[in-house]
C-alpha cells in the first residue's frame, strides 16, 4: 500500500447501539451492534470486512452510509463529516456511495421495469435530465452489466438470481458514484454464478475507478477479491491488514480460526482446525476486557480485566490481542 | 411479428380483464340506474296507495308493492341515489383519508403515537353506537352524514397503510431508494402507497356495502337521512318486520345491493391485477 493513497472513508470510534426494552427501573440497557470502530477506506481498494452472523458486519456498512443515525463516532467520507449531517443534507452526498444488498429479489422494487429501476437514481438525483440522454445511459449501464438491451421492459421476477444482482449493480452505477458497499453480493447466489458477479465487479473496479466495501462471511469470497480485510467480533474490528497479511501472517486467534474453517481442497496440507466452542456472547452484555476470551483457548486473566488495545504489526496491519509479541 | 386482428385482439383483452368488464358494467348500470330514476318508474317512491298494500309482482307494479302501497322497484331506482351516492363519496374518502394517515404515521413515529391512541379510542366503541352519537352531535345533512362514516371507517385503512409502512420500510428496496437519496414524500408515493393499491382497490367493495348497511342502521336509528329520502338501507330495515309473510320486500332491495357490491368488488379485483404486474 503505497502511502501516498488518498483516504475516501474515514471511520473513528464508530459506535451503533440500538436500545432495547428493559423493565421500569432497570437501567437502560443497549445492543452493542457495532462499539468503537476505526477504519479508513483508500481510494480504489477493495476493503472486504468479514465475522460470523451477528458480529455487525451489516450494521457497520448502514452507519457508514448513514441509513442509520450513528450513536457516537466521527465518518469523513470524501473530506466531509457526515456522522451528524442531518438526513435533507446528506441527500446530494448520497449518490456518491451506493450500496448492493445481499438479496436481488427484495432489493429491487417489483412493480417497476428494468429500464424505470435504472432511471430512478438518475431522476431522484436529477443526473440527465432529458427523457433520451436518460435512454442512452441505461443503455450503456445494460451493456456494462452484460445485459441485453432488449430486456429493457421486462419486471425484475422474469430475471434469474445472477440476472438480477447485475441489475442492482446497474442501477448502484447509475449515479456513477466513488464508494460501492457490497452487503454479501453473492451469498445468495448459486455457486456457478458467484465468479461472474465477482469478475463482473472486479473489471467494474477497473473501468469506473470505483472504491468497494465488501461484505462477506465467506472467506474465499473475500480472498478472492478483497485488498485489504478486517475482521470482525463482536462489534469490534479485532484485525485488520492487507488480504496478505490476512490470510498467510493472522495474527489474532479468532482470525485463525475462521481461516482453518475454510475448507481445503485435498492435496494440500490440512492445517490443523481450530473449533470455537460456545456460542457468540449477547450484545447486550459484552465480555469484559477482550470481547473474545469467553472462546479464546489461550484467554489469560490480563484479557478478562484490560480491553486489547490494536497493535500495529507493520504494513497497515493491526490486530487487538494481548497475546501479540509475547507467544 | 404477425399481425393481430382487431377481433383477436379484443378478445384477448376480453378473456384477459373479463372481471373488469363485467363489474364496471354492473356498476355502470347501477350509475345509470340512480341517474335516469325518473325516466324508469311512473310511481313517486314516497306515494302512497291504501287500495294497493302488500300486492305481489303485476303489471301495474313491476316488483309488487309495501305496506303502505308504495312502489317497490321505485324505491328501489330512486334508493338507488342516495345510497350509492352517501357510500361511494364516503367510501373514497375514508380510503384517502385512512392511507394519507396511514403513510404519515408509518413515517413519523411522533405522530403515529397520538393519531394511532384517537384512532384506537374511536375503535374501541362499537361502530354503530359511534355512528349514532356522531349522527346526534352533528345532525343529518349529507355532508355530516359523510363526515359520520369516514370516522368511523377510518380505523381500518390506516392500520393497513401504517403495517405496510412498517414492514416496507425494512425492505432492502426502500433501503436502497433511501441510499440513492430519495426523500420520504418520494417513498410514499412511488413506493409505499403503489403497495397498497390492490389492498385499496379490493376495499372499494366491501367497504361500500358496510357504508350502505351503516346508512341503512342510522336511517332506522333516526339519525340518519331524512324520512322522506328513500334509500336501500331504509327498505331493506322496514321490509324486515315482514319478512315471513311477504320475503321480496327485503329481497329485491338486497338483490340490488348485492349486484352493486358484487360490481364493485370485481371492478376492484379486475383493476388490482391490471396494475399489479406481479400477479400475472
Amino acid at each position: 500500500m503505497e502511502p501516498d493513497k488518498k483516504i475516501l472513508l474515514k471511520v473513528r470510534n464508530l459506535k451503533q447501539w440500538f436500545p432495547v426494552n428493559s423493565l421500569l427501573l432497570e437501567k437502560k440497557k443497549y445492543v452493542k451492534a457495532v462499539n468503537d470502530v476505526s477504519f479508513d477506506l483508500y481510494e480504489g481498494e477493495t476493503l472486504g470486512i468479514a465475522g460470523e452472523s451477528g458480529c455487525g458486519k451489516s450494521t457497520l456498512i448502514r452507519s457508514c452510509l448513514r441509513l442509520l443515525k450513528p450513536t457516537d463516532g466521527s465518518i469523513e467520507f470524501d473530506g466531509q463529516e457526515i456522522a451528524n449531517k442531518k438526513l435533507r443534507a446528506l441527500r446530494p452526498i448520497r449518490k456518491d456511495m451506493q450500496i448492493i444488498f445481499q438479496d436481488p429479489y427484495a432489493s429491487l422494487d417489483g412493480r417497476w421495469k428494468v429500464g424505470r429501476l435504472l432511471e430512478e437514481p438518475m431522476i431522484i438525483n436529477k443526473i440527465c435530465s432529458s427523457k433520451k440522454e436518460r435512454k442512452e445511459k441505461v443503455n450503456e449501464l445494460l451493456e456494462a452489466v452484460s445485459i441485453s438491451q432488449e430486456y429493457i421492459n421486462r419486471f425484475p421476477h422474469e430475471f434469474s438470481g445472477g440476472q438480477r444482482q447485475r441489475i442492482a449493480i446497474a442501477s448502484a452505477l447509475a449515479t456513477d458514484p466513488k464508494l460501492i458497499v457490497c452487503d454479501e453480493p453473492v451469498s445468495a447466489l448459486d455457486v456457478s454464478v458467484r465468479a461472474q458477479v465477482l469478475n463482473l465487479l472486479r473489471d467494474l473496479q477497473v473501468s469506473r475507478k470505483l472504491t468497494y466495501i465488501f461484505v462477506s462471511h465467506d472467506m474465499s469470497v473475500i480472498e478472492y477479491i478483497c485488498d485489504r480485510v478486517a475482521i470482525m467480533y463482536l462489534g469490534k474490528i479485532v484485525e485488520i491488514g492487507s488480504r496478505k497479511a490476512i490470510f498467510e501472517e493472522s495474527a489474532h486467534p479468532y482470525t485463525k480460526a475462521l481461516l482453518s474453517a475454510v475448507p481445503k481442497v485435498s492435496g494440500e496440507k490440512n492445517a490443523e482446525r481450530i473449533i470455537l466452542e460456545g456460542d457468540i456472547p449477547s450484545p447486550v452484555d459484552p465480555p469484559s476486557g477482550c470481547v473474545f476470551r469467553t472462546r479464546c483457548k489461550y484467554a489469560t486473566e490480563k484479557c478478562a480485566c484490560e480491553e486489547p488495545k490494536m497493535c500495529d504489526l507493520g504494513d497497515g496491519h493491526m490486530a487487538a490481542c494481548h497475546l501479540i509479541g509475547k507467544a | 411479428m404477425e399481425k393481430i386482428s382487431t377481433a383477436k385482439k379484443i378478445r384477448v383483452f376480453i378473456k384477459h380483464n373479463g372481471r373488469i368488464i363485467i363489474g364496471g358494467t354492473l356498476v355502470f348500470l347501477m350509475i345509470m340506474m340512480a341517474f335516469f330514476a325518473p325516466l324508469l318508474t311512473k310511481y313517486d317512491p314516497n306515494g302512497t296507495d291504501i287500495y294497493s298494500r302488500f300486492e305481489g309482482p303485476s303489471q301495474e307494479h313491476f316488483l309488487g308493492t309495501d305496506g303502505s302501497g308504495t312502489d317497490l322497484w321505485s324505491q328501489i331506482v330512486y334508493g338507488a341515489r342516495a345510497s350509492l351516492l352517501i357510500a361511494f363519496i364516503a367510501q373514497i374518502f375514508t380510503m384517502a383519508i385512512g392511507a394519507t394517515l396511514g403513510l404519515v404515521c408509518g413515517f413519523f413515529p411522533k405522530v403515529d403515537k397520538v393519531v394511532m391512541r384517537i384512532l384506537e379510542a374511536i375503535n374501541s366503541l362499537p361502530t354503530i353506537l359511534l355512528i349514532f352519537v356522531l349522527g346526534m352531535v352533528f345532525g343529518s345533512s349529507y355532508f355530516n352524514l359523510i363526515l359520520t362514516l369516514v370516522i368511523a371507517g377510518l380505523f381500518g385503512p390506516t392500520r393497513y397503510v401504517r403495517a405496510q409502512v412498517l414492514s416496507l420500510r425494512q425492505k432492502e428496496f426502500v433501503e436502497r431508494e433511501v441510499a440513492m437519496g430519495a426523500g420520504t414524500l418520494r417513498i410514499m408515493w412511488m413506493h409505499v402507497l403503489p403497495q397498497c393499491s390492490s389492498y385499496l382497490l379490493v376495499t372499494l367493495g366491501s367497504g361500500l356495502s358496510s357504508k350502505i348497511m351503516s346508512l341503512a342502521s342510522m336511517s332506522f336509528l333516526g339519525v340518519g337521512l331524512p324520512s322522506g329520502v328513500p334509500n336501500w338501507g331504509t327498505l331493506i330495515s322496514s321490509g324486515q318486520s315482514v319478512l315471513m309473510m311477504y320475503p321480496y320486500l327485503v329481497f329485491y332491495p338486497m338483490l340490488a345491493l348485492a349486484i352493486t357490491i358484487f360490481g364493485f368488488s370485481m371492478l376492484g379485483d379486475g383493476l388490482r391485477d391490471l396494475f399489479d404486474p406481479t400477479t400475472n
